[in-house]
């Protein structure tokens, strides 16, 4: 053989890992996602549809999009404000603040659910004095989008920390120097060299907030047609061994799924061909 | 515009940038900030820029006090060192931008921001590249389009970073002449930090030389390069060589002379083209000492002959090839040096 023979060439290998690989895909991913569309339409479309346009199932999609409309939304905003601190300030702290923001990666979802229960529960003092004043946030939609927050907050900051760092600050400088003033700098500036990133961070962070089901599950309750997410609707049709209507329910989470994946693929994409045009 | 910067310190946590600087620009000056890596010139800069603020001292701009004014009012254009143009705006928007970004009242409308902008990157010759981005352009087009952006907003004073750094040597030296010629027919005054002396040599009215946040010389070039204030100046601007020596009876001697252990350690010195290389002894000048040859190194227009004295210090000989024949200096082969005496530079040595 060849001196110039690289590693893994040896034919028997290269098959081994391929069956492992292709053995790993069909198991983990392909499988599941055949199983999940193949349940959902083994009674027909008529179930299928029927499952998918009852009320209830479309409560939860209405409730799974504000939530994680508004995830998205303050999570854009705080990541934007504290990559930007972190950027272009410096101050005690700042890798304390880097390390808290990875926090909800850690915490495992249903702890960040109980956190949210214990801290606006009917049984702390806070909880009470909003309840006795008629806010509902435990068992209501605002527990609910307050967890998906949580556990969906570091998405954009991860993806805009590292990526203005490495951009630096001599174009905001320069335009600073032109006579712009910070909106100005921000809008023109700031905001057109990152888009790409921010995209990133909030498809990431919309594809977790639809799916997230422990840190909500908590806060829920699971009150039909109020409280319920499309993953809780999920888990409360599968429990009524209603197997058709809850895996064509999945299937809209499927169809998130795969729009996420694309996309990011896409904004991966994006984002290569900027730094490679530097 | 004339600049004067009074006591300025800045301080970056415990480093000291600059140590209570002072200096004064008169209006129309082509000035160079020169210095090794971490002498301050660049904090220098944006302090006058107002991109940093000074902890102590006072910036004048035709005799005003700036501290508080922010760089738009401060009539300030800056170009960067890496040029800092906008990556996701054409050309013609990089130039443009600080005509759009004026207030209401004072912006121009969209046919005079076009005109204007048409104007500039002809005077930069780079109108024919308007509708390319940045990353499209060689580093010399990115650093003419900076320098358009900058002159965009009409400020008086144009300072520089580095402006010539990130280029090839040959690029460089067009646009250092270019650049000097712009300066001249804009009639404002410029500031330009370099940590190249030939650069600053040939594109500065005045130089000033900066170490460890301190000026240690200011003056033409001239003044610089023949009557440096110390030995960092002279070592710094241009070619020299070291010998060691001592003071004995007001004079200071080198090499073979013993030491009476009364005397002081002298080190002297001398540029390459303040010294002659001779055959033999009768036609030499003052002082002359032995040395022996040890090669020759091409440099283009003068040659450098490296030899060893004959107290053993090596040194260096510009030699100019239309003076002597260059055949004749064979490695290996016994010579006189001669010095210029005046043109000597003495450390801790006084008579």
């Amino acid at each position: 053989m060849a001196s110039s023979a690289s590693i893994g060439d040896g034919t028997v290998i290269r098959r081994i890992l391929i069956a492992i690989t292709v053995l790993f895909l069909s198991v983990f991913l392909v499988l599941p996602i055949l199983v999940v569309i193949v349940s959902a339409f083994q009674q027909g479309m008529h179930t299928y549809w029927a499952a998918i346009s009852e009320p209830e199932a479309l409560d939860a999609l209405r409730l799974t999009l504000i939530a994680a409309g508004v995830a998205v939304v303050s999570n854009t905003l705080f990541g934007l404000s504290a990559a930007w601190m972190i950027t272009n300030y410096s101050f005690r702290g700042k890798n304390l603040l880097i390390t808290l923001i990875d926090l909800p990666f850690t915490v495992s979802p249903v702890i960040s659910g109980l956190i949210f229960v214990l801290l606006f529960g009917g049984r702390s003092v806070v909880g009470r004095w909003l309840i006795d004043h008629g806010i509902h946030i435990i068992f209501a939609t605002p527990g609910i989008i307050l967890a998906t927050c949580f556990v969906t907050f570091p998405f954009v900051a991860r993806e805009l920390i590292p990526l203005m760092q490495s951009q630096g600050n001599q174009e905001e400088e320069a335009a600073y120097m032109l006579g712009a003033n910070g909106w100005q700098i921000f809008w023109r500036v700031t905001v057109p060299k990152i888009k790409w990133g921010i995209l990133y961070g909030v498809v990431l962070a919309a594809g977790r907030a639809v799916g997230e089901f422990g840190a909500v599950s908590v806060v829920s309750g699971h009150i039909r047609g109020m409280t319920n997410t499309l993953p809780l609707h999920i888990e409360i049709l599968y429990n009524e061994y209603q197997f058709s209507a809850a895996f064509a329910v999945a299937t809209l989470l499927l169809v998130f799924a795969l729009v996420t994946l694309v996309l990011k693929r896409y904004l991966e994409y994006r984002i290569d061909r900027k730094s490679e045009a530097l | 515009m004339s600049i004067e910067i009074k006591n300025v310190s800045k301080q970056f946590g415990t480093f000291a940038a600059l140590k209570d600087i002072s200096l004064s620009v008169p209006t129309g000056q082509f000035v160079a900030l020169l210095g090794p890596s971490g002498s301050g010139k660049t904090t220098l800069l944006r302090l006058i820029a107002g991109l940093d603020v000074a902890d102590c001292g006072v910036i004048y701009f035709n005799g005003q006090n700036i501290q508080d004014q922010s760089a738009r009012e401060r009539g300030v254009g800056f170009v960067f060192q890496h040029y800092a143009l906008f990556r996701h705006m054409s050309v013609f928007e990089n130039v443009a931008f600080g005509l759009r970004v004026k207030p209401k009242g004072s912006r121009l409308d969209d046919a005079q921001i076009k005109e204007k902008v048409m104007t500039l990157l002809r005077l930069v010759q780079l109108d024919w590249l308007a509708d390319r981005f940045p990353a499209q352009l060689s580093g010399g087009q990115r650093q003419r389009v900076a320098l358009a952006r900058a002159l965009a907003v009409e400020p008086k004073v144009l300072l520089l970073d580095e402006p010539f750094g990130a280029l090839d040597s040959n690029i460089r030296k067009e646009l250092r002449q270019w650049l000097r010629n712009l300066h001249d027919s804009l009639g404002i005054t410029s500031i330009f930090v370099t940590h190249d002396v030939d650069e600053a040599m040939e594109v500065a009215d005045r130089i000033v030389v900066m170490r460890d946040g301190k000026i240690e010389q200011e003056g033409t070039p001239e003044e610089v390069y023949h009557q440096p204030a110390n030995a960092f100046v002279y070592r710094f601007i241009g070619n020299v060589n070291l010998f060691h020596g001592r003071v004995e009876e007001h004079e200071a001697r080198f090499g073979t002379v013993e030491s009476t252990g009364q005397s002081d350690a002298v080190r002297a010195y001398i540029r390459p083209t303040s010294m002659k290389i001779h055959l033999s002894p009768d036609e030499v000048g003052s002082r002359p000492f032995g040395a022996v040859i040890k090669r020759l190194r091409n440099h283009g227009l003068n040659v450098r002959v490296e030899l060893t004295s004959e107290w053993g210090e090596v040194f260096e000989v510009a030699v100019d090839p239309k003076l002597m024949d260059l055949s004749q200096l064979t490695p290996g082969r016994d010579v006189f040096v001669s010095v210029e005496e005046d043109k000597v530079y003495y450390e801790d040595f006084s008579i």
